[in-house]
């Protein structure tokens, strides 16, 4: 039983803690009775000093239960408090626009190519690359392009140390280089950027993405050309993109063949884009040329085919 | 090459519209380069020049291909007789000097009436879109659209000889369109004895052109050494009818053809005959191809099977001779025109060509896939890239060719060093980039505009420099990541850390540095092993300055085949699911204003379990301590320990630090 004295304090104190009306007064209360250096606990007990034994006794454990009851109403407190806490008015925005912390992107270049990378690796194809500065001998003699080619005018060179030193023109530079320093089977792919020195405009740019592939294995040929290129027009444009495989020419390859598909502009009607043809051209291919092969020292007995594709 | 629809059906009887005759072309190899469109009262099909192919410049070429794709007969103009050779014997006196020329044949004509055309002439030429001058130079034009075979007349009156040549430097030419061309030794002409009449290989003179009182005139078709063609026209920027036919390769035999046509044609429309004695100058004779096609190779690339029997027939469409056919082979004589044609292969394209590659079968590679060819840089490059995202970077590709002017703004090249372009679509990016800062830079401006905020790029790329060496061998290409940012140094740190964790870098250090793009004090290298891996630090504000930017930018590069060399991936994973528990403390060291916390961090480091982790806490300076020149810096140790008596053993030694 807590003295006159003692009730009257906790009835006070009791009354001090129903008046709290949030966490950081309640603390402060705390302080007030029983936790600060000079609360109303640590007052009383500095009390206890002069009192005698039996008294103090009495007294002690009195106040103790003092500091329990006053502990439990502090509890019950903050737990009332807690649940006022979540009962909240209502005005608590769940909509409120916030700063956004964004992800970064890829380049577009780097998703298409990746996209691109995953159809031919599942397909058993190595992902290479090369330099851009290149010789003419792996850029032009080994491509079949030998100086007063016709086809070099197409290919207006940007030169490093003019005639042998370069920037390639197109990734079959890579080609060359693996041809030639690697024994077939070959299966690979080639994405990269290559350098010509043209004039630009909305669809030519003087540097530009290239994606090229190549198979140099025994017993390939059209057929698994044609293939390979329906399968990977699929994958990239959905499997209903309608495809035409035809006749092209390129001097790295013989046959030749490019690859369209329906123009998506004008559905196959013919349009300014597709410049009337009613589709539209997405890549060259063929059967790599047997002087390639032969420059690279393949045996052409081996009866490779390439295909290379562009991707602007 | 421009192909009128009634032009071409003077050579081939097909009721089939200009449309549906372009998609059959096309699956052949001569697709549209632009709608059809009319002109001159006629569908034109304007063609893409096909660049082996130096018969399709005529039209009776692409009248070819459609007769062998529809199985009709070609029909082919009337032709005159070439009257007897004698080289002696013509007027003016003809000398060929140079070694360029490979035929040339020449007729002439008396008492030639020069006079407009006759309609349908005109109306031809006008729908080709050639201009019309008068019947002669008319005929010639149209014998070169209709075969492919350029030719040139002469007013032999105005001419005392034709002398082909090599043109003397400084010599000059006033071409029929009145340009005035400047030559040197590696220009073929046709001279008379005082100067220069026609740049044989690409456009005539205006001075012994054809004109309205022209009596007598030489018709020439000449071939000449085909790479001195093309570069004469690229050197002069003569791009016309003649010099893009001249730049293929055309047999000699289309001398013999053209002047044939002419004879027929000046006799139909001017009603002249030539001169009884012709000129033909043909040194070295081309004799037929033979090439043989196998069954074999044939089905192989063809992908099922076609009887070479089929294969002669189509062939024999296309004009190509059957010299020997068996069961398996054929031995096939290749006509004139087709010079494109000198292998195996050539004549399987043919045949599928026509027999349409909509028929070739499909199916996928039937062996098995070959090994993998080793760059393990490109997968290290997609990892960092990932990395790199997650922390919200932006990808960019900036431009391997840039202006040295910009470059040198960023105070880090070495001119030296610097891989100059001899020639470029634009004078102001001349050289391959020598550093990322610059482009950078430029990204970031256009993300400023944008008003993106923060700003962080990066990207994966190349530097290119020129090493001492000879040759191809000096140039030097080295893969980058390069990080531009304006969320300041120690964030753009902490990004780096967090790269090099997730690569399974432990153990790189920092080292203040001083590097001519970055502000003094705020520059740092990475080394690990000793080895430098890159570098970054705040770009200096007057760099920055120079570019317009006016806030604070961070900017980080790394070398792509040293980060491979030290990054472990796998490990990473392991560590933080291995360890039971952890033991944490707060370790707070007062040391001198100047010292380097990274080099405190290192200390701690090497008293630390592999497992145990590390962090920073804080940098404080109050009045106190900044009076005494002093610092403190507090990290936050983690032992990875279940031990405590282990762990206060262990904290006691790094307090004694």
């Amino acid at each position: 039983m807590l003295g006159v004295e003692l009730s009257k304090e906790l009835e006070e104190s009791l009354e001090k803690i129903k008046l709290v009306k949030d966490l950081d007064e309640l603390n402060e209360v705390n302080l007030l009775l029983i936790a600060g250096k000079n609360s109303l606990v640590s007052k009383l007990g500095k009390g206890i000093k002069g009192m005698p034994e039996t008294q103090k006794r009495v007294f002690g454990s009195q106040l103790n239960e003092l500091i329990e009851k006053i502990k439990i109403s502090l509890e019950h407190r903050k737990s009332v408090l807690l649940e006022l806490n979540d009962k909240v008015d209502g005005s608590f925005d769940v909509t409120l626009p916030v700063k956004k912390s964004p992800l970064g992107r890829l380049s577009p270049d780097t998703q298409v190519i990746r996209m691109m990378n995953s159809f031919f690796t599942y397909h058993g194809y190595s992902v290479a690359e090369g330099p851009d500065i290149e010789t003419d001998d792996y850029n032009f003699e080994r491509t079949n392009l030998p100086k007063d080619h016709p086809a070099r005018d197409l290919q207006d060179t940007i030169y490093i140390e003019n005639p042998e030193i370069l920037l390639r023109t197109h990734t079959s530079s890579v080609e060359t280089r693996i041809l030639s320093n690697c024994k077939p089977p070959l299966r690979f792919v080639v994405p990269g950027i290559s350098f010509r020195n043209e004039i630009i405009n909305p669809s030519n740019h003087a540097i530009f993405q290239q994606y090229q592939g190549v198979v140099v294995d025994r017993g390939i040929g059209m057929a698994n050309l044609k293939e390979t290129l329906i399968e990977f027009a699929k994958y990239m444009f959905g499997k209903d993109i309608k495809t035409r495989f035809r006749t092209k020419y390129y001097p790295e390859v013989e046959p030749g063949a490019g690859m369209d598909v329906l123009c998506s502009f004008c559905q196959g009607v013919g349009c300014r884009v597709c410049k009337g043809r009613g589709w539209l051209e997405i890549l060259g291919s063929g059967m790599i040329h047997r002087e390639l092969l032969k420059k690279c020292g393949v045996d052409f007995n081996r009866n490779p085919y390439e295909s290379s594709f562009k991707l602007a | 090459m421009k192909v009128p629809l009634n032009w071409l059906k003077e050579y081939i009887h097909t009721k089939l519209t200009a449309k549906e005759i372009a998609s059959a072309l096309t699956m052949v190899g001569h697709a549209l380069d632009k709608p059809i469109y009319e002109q001159g009262g006629d569908f034109i099909m304007d063609l893409e020049d096909r660049g082996n192919r130096a018969d399709t410049m005529g039209i009776i070429g692409i009248a070819r291909d459609l007769a062998a794709l529809n199985g009709i007969k070609l029909i082919y103009p009337q032709e005159g007789k070439i009257p007897k050779i004698n080289n002696g014997k013509i007027t003016p006196p003809i000398k060929v000097e140079s070694d360029k020329v490979t035929r040339w044949m020449a007729v002439s004509f008396k008492n030639v009436k020069v006079a407009p055309s006759p309609d349908k002439i005109q109306k031809r030429l006008k729908a080709y879109g050639i201009e019309v001058i008068n019947n002669i130079v008319d005929i010639t034009n149209y014998v070169m659209i209709e075969t492919g075979m350029p030719l040139h007349a002469f007013d032999t009156d105005k001419v005392d000889e034709i002398i082909l040549r090599q043109a003397k430097k400084g010599e000059t030419l006033v071409t029929f369109e009145g340009t005035k061309l400047v030559l040197n030794e590696d220009d073929l002409v046709a001279s008379d004895s005082k100067k220069p009449l026609t740049l044989t290989t690409a456009v005539g003179g205006r001075e012994s052109g054809i004109i309205k009182n022209t009596v007598n005139i030489l018709i020439e078709a000449g071939l000449y050494h085909q790479p001195t063609a093309r570069q004469t026209a690229i050197r002069h920027n003569v791009r016309n009818e003649t010099s893009a036919r001249l730049g293929k390769y055309l047999h000699p035999h289309y001398c013999e053809v053209a002047i044939s046509r002419t004879l027929e044609l000046m006799k139909e429309i001017v009603g002249v005959e030539s001169e009884n004695v012709s000129f033909d100058y043909y040194p070295h004779r081309y004799v037929t191809k033979v090439v043989s096609l196998t069954e074999k190779r044939l089905n192989l690339i063809y992908g099922k099977d076609i009887k070479i029997s089929e294969a002669a027939q189509i062939l024999k469409k296309l004009e190509f001779q059957i010299k020997k056919q068996d069961n398996t082979e054929l031995s096939v004589g290749v006509p004139y025109f087709r010079t494109d044609v000198t292998m195996e292969d050539d004549l399987i394209e043919e045949v599928l060509r026509i027999k349409g590659y909509e028929t070739i079968p499909s199916y996928l590679p039937q062996r098995p896939s070959p090994p993998k060819l080793f760059f393990p840089q490109m997968d290290l490059e997609d990892k960092i890239k990932d990395i790199m995202v997650k922390m919200g970077f932006n990808e960019v590709i900036s431009q391997q060719i840039v202006d040295i002017k910009e470059s040198r703004k960023t105070e880090v090249i070495n001119e030296d060093r610097v891989v100059k372009l001899q020639n470029s679509w634009n004078a102001e990016l001349n050289i391959l980039r020598p550093e990322f800062i610059s482009p950078q830079l430029k990204y970031f401006i256009a993300y400023v505009q944008h008003n993106v905020a923060p700003i962080k790029i990066f990207e994966i790329g190349k530097t290119y420099t020129k090493e001492a060496g000879t040759g191809f061998d000096k140039y030097k290409e080295v893969r980058k990541v390069a990080l531009t940012t304006d969320t300041g140094f120690y964030e753009l740190k902490s990004v780096l850390e967090r790269l090099f964790m997730e690569l399974g870098i432990s153990n790189a250090i920092l080292e203040k540095i001083d590097f001519p793009a970055f502000k003094k004090d705020v520059a740092a290298k990475i080394t690990v092993n000793g080895e430098d891996i890159g570098k970054f630090g705040g770009i200096k504000k007057s760099i920055l300055y120079s570019f317009g930017i006016e806030r604070e930018v961070t900017h980080a590069v790394l070398y792509v085949e040293r980060l491979l060399k030290y990054a472990t991936e796998d490990i990473i994973s392991n560590i933080e699911t291995s360890v039971i528990n952890f033991i944490g403390e707060d370790f707070t060291f007062i040391v001198g204003e100047k010292d380097e916390a990274g080099k405190i961090q290192e200390k701690i480091r090497k008293e630390l379990g592999p497992h145990d982790q590390l962090n920073f806490v804080g940098e404080y300076r109050d009045k106190k301590l900044k009076s005494q020149n002093k610092k403190s810096v507090t990290f936050n140790i983690k032992f990875a320990t279940n031990n405590l008596e282990k762990a206060r053993a262990h904290s006691n030694k790094i307090k004694s630090l």
